[in-house]
């Protein structure tokens, strides 16, 4: 059994949701896991009938459970997300509304928005657009150099391995002015691709040599970031993309994931940045003032 | 009723005082670790390993000193991204990386525990600077909540350099799963590592297992022999102990059976004792060397940090000396730099000269290879190479080429930075000074000073002027193909006269060793050789023309950094006014005595904002000249900058070793800048000028110095005069 062994699936009942199951099914049967519907509204379904009136009658299988709440879609996402100990939630980037098409400016629905801004599980989202096939061959991370890929690189690397994947790192060098996916601090002796393997490197340091060996190849491009993600899935036929995400959906600073759930055909495996690893080198500061003095010695 | 404020703070004062003995690390931070595997290293000297924990992508590496071969081309030069590849027919040019001998695993019922890991917990490391232990410990609990309790250490022993021990210990602290405990020399999955050694053998008998190993080229066979003892603590837990003892054929004519030899004839018991002489040396080394600054936990810890590096950095094998990351990385191919006898061995020759001496019997074992150097550049004497190993050729790369893009930058110091050759008669004299070790100054120092004055002599150029030392490289390295370097002039102009003068005091002991008329020839040279002067406004030219150089406006963002685009832009940066570290600084530190503050502090005017601080060496020294000048803002700021260069990973290169040569050169700013220390036929002298002062949270600095035979314990308190404002 995959560390990935429980999914959610939350669906509330449009034909738009409904685009996830197939991706959710495949994925439970892949990883052994089991399979957590989702559907939260005033008014429960009968249960015999449920995942039939979810559009989701595929799902049922002796490893998949339904969850009905009247409790509201957010929370009661949010919150069985850690009740049922979750690894990998998919859903559409919009649901209902996008059914009922309204709010069409919106790239992300009010779910989908919460779990990708509150939730520290991966979320995998299937776009509105979205052409992907099935199954899955080979997955692409899109490395921006920011400490969010290194999550997103571990993350990619154990899902690939647990299903068998091949994984290509990408990273765009942004032009100016283009909204690149993150700028350095070392600019003027910043060597990308040395950085990029590093930085590969550095994500996988405490995975399994099986996860590690997923790793294909790295690949830099040129551009604007969007463009040339797409442009990369297609020369390699990617069947997902896996972007790190440090949690803020404003316009300047997630322009690229947004852009990408616009135009792209493929669904997004976004994992959240961790959190800072817990360590402490006991130097300097850390070895404390004395208790009378104000100020300590500073590194 | 109140206790008296001494009372109340002892505690306190107690236990920052054991703080102050250790570096500790909680948790684990995969960005920073490979920088912790260099800072935690071990070593003694004849060698060093890397402490890595059980994870994929560790660098484990154990370095032994002269264990050298052919380059690998696809081993990294200084930085990763940069490969050196060719270097001639030479098979002595890389510190060889052999493979972690310290694989331990601990099984429960079978199941493998790994810290870290998913299911560790509270994980810590200590580096315990006053034995020289490495230890960890933490916590394995499974999903089913049960707790393994694990603990390790492990050490090189400084009493024995061919012996290492390794303890681990696993205890249950709430089940009564079945403990293992295994190790390994040889990890079947690092097989592959590049470059890969080759492995002559590998047996297990019983408690014993063996490998040898040889290097491709160079002729070189390492044999590690381990034995391990494991006992039951109790009930529930489990102490597995194993010492290993490795040879060369570099120490022995049979490795294989000095090893085996070393190990077998150990009882059950042999682990406490052998530890124990280890934590004896150690403490003998620390009679002599520590320093305490009270006031200041911070400090001392910092300092000891740096004094353990440099003493696990030296041995007593004349024909290997200090790589430039040490044994705790593979920066720099483990090649040896000018670093050793203007930073790091001033060190050695205040608090340990027998070490001093070993290091500078180096530079006599490979005069040989200068010698040939010298000729092949057609010149007489010996010529130095800027980076040596074993045999004192050049192995100093000519070009780097950058891995991804395969961009070449050219080297021009292994042709141009001839100034180490002058470095070392530096060395050679102060050695003498500090030790009025004749016997040596007769010998092994006469053939150096000699040797490396006729190089000189036949190095310079004559015009109307005088003499000229030209095309070469000073100790700032963005610019080559200068002449009359003010270092590189003044210091061989000091390797002359001291050449000259100690044939005059050999007399005709010296006879058979000169040519006719040698002396006379050095001190022609020396009294006609250009070697700038302070302008009128005090400033020492760096080199001829340096003043009509670009202006070049350097930006705060651009300083400390490892200086790639400087590298890339080689021929641009050649024409400006910007400087990668001390050059005329260098000068004013080592010969304090000839130059007047007034002109040191000219010159740190002038050059102090042209420097980047591109190279470790940078910092140590504006801290001390800073302090001479008073300018304390800013000599607390460098100092600062150098004393927890690695322990903050300040360049962000600590991942490929710590930099010794930087932590020489602290040691440096504190008895030379902080405490002024000058030496006189009274011994060390504290400069207690008024306008001196120590940074405010010390309360008092004290340390021992040996001078001539005897060791001088030196102190300076905050309430002398010139203490905190």
């Amino acid at each position: 059994m995959s560390s990935f062994d429980s999914i959610l699936l939350p669906l509330d009942g449009s034909l738009q949701a409904a685009k996830a199951v197939p991706s959710a099914l495949w994925l439970a049967e892949r990883l052994h896991a089991t399979l957590h519907v989702l559907h939260a509204a005033p008014h429960p379904l009968a249960p015999a009938n449920a995942l039939e009136r979810l559009s989701a009658l595929a799902a049922q299988r002796s490893r998949t459970v339904l969850h009905q709440t009247k409790v509201d879609p957010v929370q009661a996402v949010l919150e069985a997300t850690k009740q049922h100990h979750v690894k990998l939630v998919v859903i559409t980037a919009r649901g209902e509304s996008a059914s009922r098409d309204v709010e069409r400016g919106r790239t992300l629905g009010r779910i989908a928005r919460a779990l990708v801004v509150e939730s520290s599980v991966p979320v995998l989202l299937v776009p509105l657009h979205d052409r992907s096939v099935l199954p899955w061959r080979s997955m692409l991370v899109a490395a921006s150099g920011d400490p969010e890929s290194d999550g997103a690189l571990a993350a990619a690397a154990r899902l690939a391995s647990a299903l068998d994947l091949r994984v290509t790192v990408v990273h765009v060098i942004a032009e100016p002015g283009s909204g690149g996916l993150g700028g350095y601090a070392d600019a003027a002796y910043h060597e990308l691709p040395w950085r990029l393997e590093e930085m590969v490197k550095r994500a996988l340091l405490s995975s399994s040599p099986e996860d590690v060996g997923r790793i294909e190849g790295l690949a830099v491009r040129r551009g604007d970031p969007i463009t040339e993600v797409i442009a990369e899935v297609e020369q390699r036929r990617s069947s997902v993309v896996a972007v790190g995400w440090h949690g803020d959906l404003s316009p300047e600073h997630a322009n690229v994931l947004l852009g990408l759930l616009e135009r792209a055909a493929f669904p997004l495996l976004v994992v959240r940045k961790p959190p800072p690893p817990e360590f402490r080198l006991k130097v300097g500061d850390e070895i404390g003032p004395r208790p009378d003095s104000t100020e300590g010695d500073h590194v | 009723m109140t206790v008296a404020p001494d009372r109340r703070e002892a505690p306190f004062r107690a236990a920052q005082g054991s703080i102050a003995w250790q570096v500790e690390a909680e948790g684990f931070d995969p960005a920073r670790e490979h920088a912790i595997e260099s800072m935690f290293a071990v070593g003694n000297g004849y060698l060093g390993v890397r402490h890595v924990l059980p994870l994929p992508g560790a660098w484990g590496d154990l370095f032994v000193a002269g264990v050298y071969d052919r380059k690998d081309e696809g081993l990294a030069y200084s930085e990763l991204e940069f490969l050196a590849p060719e270097r001639g027919d030479s098979v002595h040019v890389q510190l060889e990386p052999l493979p972690y001998p310290l694989h331990a695993s601990v099984r429960v019922e079978g199941e493998l525990l790994a810290i870290p890991g998913a299911n560790a917990r509270a994980m810590r490391r200590r580096l315990d600077l006053r034995c020289a232990v490495v230890e960890v410990e933490g916590v394995h609990e499974t999903e089913g909540g049960r707790r393994t309790r694990l603990s390790s250490l492990h050490c090189a022993s400084l009493a024995d350099p061919h012996v290492l021990l390794q303890q681990v210990t696993a205890a249950a602290e709430n089940h009564w799963g079945t403990i293992e405990i295994t190790s390994s020399l040889f990890d079947p999955v690092e097989a592959h590592r590049d470059p890969p050694v080759v492995v002559l053998e590998h047996i297990r008998s019983g408690d014993l297992e063996l490998i040898r190993y040889a290097t491709h080229a160079s002729g070189y066979e390492v044999c590690i022999a381990a034995r391990a003892f494991t006992r039951e603590d109790g009930r529930d837990a489990v102490v597995y102990r194993r010492v290993l003892a490795v040879f060369t054929n570099r120490d022995v004519q049979d490795p294989r059976a000095a090893a085996l030899a070393r190990i077998e004839q150990l009882a059950a018991d042999a682990f406490d004792a052998l530890l124990g002489d280890h934590e004896r040396a150690w403490r003998e080394f620390w009679e002599d060397a520590d320093i305490r600054v009270d006031g200041s936990p911070a400090t001392e810890q910092a300092l000891r940090f740096t004094m353990y590096h440099l003493r696990i950095a030296v041995d007593r094998d004349p024909g290997a000396s200090i790589p430039g990351r040490a044994f705790t990385g593979r920066a720099y191919e483990g090649h040896v730099f000018w670093d050793t006898e203007i930073f790091m061995l001033p060190f050695y020759l205040y608090t340990a000269p027998p070490l001093a001496r070993n290091l500078l019997r180096y530079r006599r074992h490979t005069l040989d290879g200068a010698r040939a150097r010298a000729r092949s550049l057609g010149y007489a004497g010996a010529c130095f190479a800027w980076e040596s190993t074993v045999t004192g050729e050049d192995v100093t790369p000519t070009r780097i080429i950058l891995k991804t893009t395969r961009q070449e930058i050219p080297i021009f110091t292994g042709t141009q930075q001839v100034h180490v050759t002058a470095d070392i008669a530096y060395a050679v004299w102060r050695y003498w000074e500090a030790t009025h070790d004749e016997a040596f100054l007769a010998g092994e120092g006469a053939d150096l000073l000699f040797e490396t004055a006729r190089f000189w002599a036949s190095r310079v150029t004559r015009d109307e002027r005088g003499y000229h030392i030209r095309q070469v490289v000073g100790p700032d390295e963005y610019h080559h193909d200068v002449d009359d370097n003010a270092y590189t002039n003044w210091m061989a102009r000091f390797n002359l006269e001291r050449a000259a003068w100690l044939a005059g005091s050999l007399g005709s002991a010296a006879r058979p060793r000169l040519g006719a008329d040698e002396p006379s020839r050095w001190q022609e040279v020396a009294a006609g050789l250009c070697c700038a002067g302070p302008d009128d406004r005090g400033v020492i030219e760096q080199f001829a023309g340096f003043h009509a150089l670009e202006d070049y406006r350097l930006s705060p963002q651009e300083r400390f950094k490892a200086p790639v685009s400087r590298l890339f832009h080689w021929d641009k940066v050649n024409r400006l006014k910007l400087i990668k570290q001390p050059d005329v600084l260098m000068l004013l530190m080592l010969f304090p005595e000839a130059f007047p503050r007034d002109v040191v502090a000219a010159n740190y005017r002038y050059y102090e904002p042209l420097t980047d601080h591109g190279s470790s060496l940078s910092a140590p020294v504006h801290a001390a000249t800073a302090v001479r000048l008073g300018l304390y803002e800013d000599a607390e700021r460098y100092w600062k900058q150098s004393l927890w260069f690695d322990l903050s990973n300040r360049m962000q290169n600590s991942d490929l070793g710590i930099h010794p040569a930087a932590m020489g050169g602290v040691w440096q700013a504190l008895v030379f800048g902080w405490l002024g220390v000058r030496f006189t036929s009274d011994g060390p002298q504290v400069d207690a000028a008024p306008a001196v002062r120590l940074p405010a949270q010390w309360r008092a600095v004290a340390l021992k110095l040996a001078w001539r035979g005897r060791t001088y314990p030196v102190a300076r308190s905050a309430e002398m005069p010139g203490g905190p404002p």
